[in-house]
């Protein structure tokens, strides 16, 4: 049985389609992880992230029949929770209630940067986690998504380029430059404190 | 090579994508460029650090208050609020009040009814309750008409019923 193919979530889908729910089942526990890091990511908050996610379920079981084989169902998913993802941020926003306190992980003290820079010196920037947090939610949109895919949840390039469908060059490219983008942020966030 | 040409190049740099002599470019340019040099360790160190970011985990309730929810939307009906509901239902509600509105006005408009002619009443039967002025209003009861045992729904006339009779639910299985 070696030559057994695993069941994709395309044809997982397509069960669930056709009635069966453990197949929704076997879908949630295939993503439920990897979603919840990448609206952590968006968010920055553990608790929202998971009812973001458990939401990002919830339209899936409701609109499964929406769903047609034309695109890949994580793409579809992704798109699901990123939506839900950016309209918290869009509330919170109009609500006024963004500080960096109620994000989590800002309550922390950041390490002071290290300036001493000679002409020779190393550039050995150690990055906290809460830096990293503040300056991803500093990046635009697309360059958000695709730092978070690429660099923290370590996907091909391949991966991301069926997850937000967009050709592996486009993605390759939307890499570096996320990545330069958010240089710069840290480096202001270093600067600056 | 300039430098905006060496930093749009760092990604491919790293996942050696380069040619070998585009490589050694860069490598000479950053020999040469400290500003250039810096960002390429930054960017190492940056993305070291998002690598090394220890992935978090649902909670070990995730599936359970899911299914819960999914248990309820399965039970209850939806409910929007009204400026959430789709514009077709807007748009039905919109017409019944156009509806509503064109009786109410229609009625002003039209002859006392002692000159019209007697209307049947259009409400809706209830089991248990006589409605006597609607006797020309069918009727349905329950009939066993194959002998199988089993009853069908079948409509009669209510007039052929006498209009004093209580309504109710007749089985005529022998």
């Amino acid at each position: 049985m070696s030559g057994m193919q695993p069941i994709t979530d395309e044809q997982l889908i397509a069960q669930f389609q056709a009635g069966r729910e453990s197949a929704f089942i076997e879908l949630v526990n295939r993503y439920k992880d990897r979603l919840l890091n990448f609206v952590y990511r968006f968010v920055g908050d553990r608790d929202e992230a998971e009812d973001i996610v458990q939401d990002t379920f919830l339209k899936v079981y409701k609109n499964r029949h929406a769903y047609r084989e034309v695109a890949k169902f994580s793409t579809w998913i992704y798109t699901i929770a990123g939506n839900l993802a950016r309209s918290e941020l869009r509330k919170r926003r109009r609500h006024k209630t963004y500080n960096m306190s109620q994000i989590g992980l800002e309550d922390r003290d950041f390490d002071p940067p290290d300036t001493d820079l000679g002409p020779d010196s190393h550039v050995s920037w150690r990055f906290e986690e809460a830096e990293i947090q503040r300056a991803i939610r500093q990046l635009p949109d697309q360059f958000r998504t695709i730092i978070i895919l690429r660099d923290i949840q370590e996907l091909s390039y391949e991966e991301i380029s069926r997850i937000l469908d967009i050709p592996m060059g486009t993605v390759k490219s939307r890499v570096n430059r996320a990545r330069l983008k958010m240089q710069e942020l840290l480096k202001h966030l270093k600067e600056n404190g | 090579m300039k430098c905006q040409l060496v930093l749009d190049s760092y990604t491919a740099y790293v996942d050696y994508e380069l040619t070998a002599t585009t490589r050694t470019q860069i490598e000479d340019h950053l020999k040469q460029c400290r500003p250039c040099r810096e960002v390429f360790q930054e960017l190492d160190s940056m993305v070291a650090s998002l690598n090394d970011i220890s992935p978090i985990q649902t909670s070990p309730d995730f599936n359970e208050r899911l299914l819960s929810k999914i248990s309820k939307l399965n039970t209850e009906p939806a409910q929007l609020p009204w400026y959430r509901l789709p514009t077709v239902k807007l748009s039905g509600y919109a017409t019944a009040a156009g509806v509503a509105l064109a009786l109410v006005f229609s009625q002003w408009m039209s002859p006392p009814a002692s000159t019209l002619p007697a209307t049947n009443s259009k409400s809706l039967p209830v089991a248990g309750q006589t409605t006597p002025k609607a006797v020309n209003e069918p009727v349905f009861v329950s009939q066993d008409t194959t002998g199988s045992g089993t009853d069908s729904l079948q409509l009669h006339d209510r007039r052929t019923l006498n209009p004093d009779q209580p309504l109710q639910l007749v089985n005529q299985r022998p």
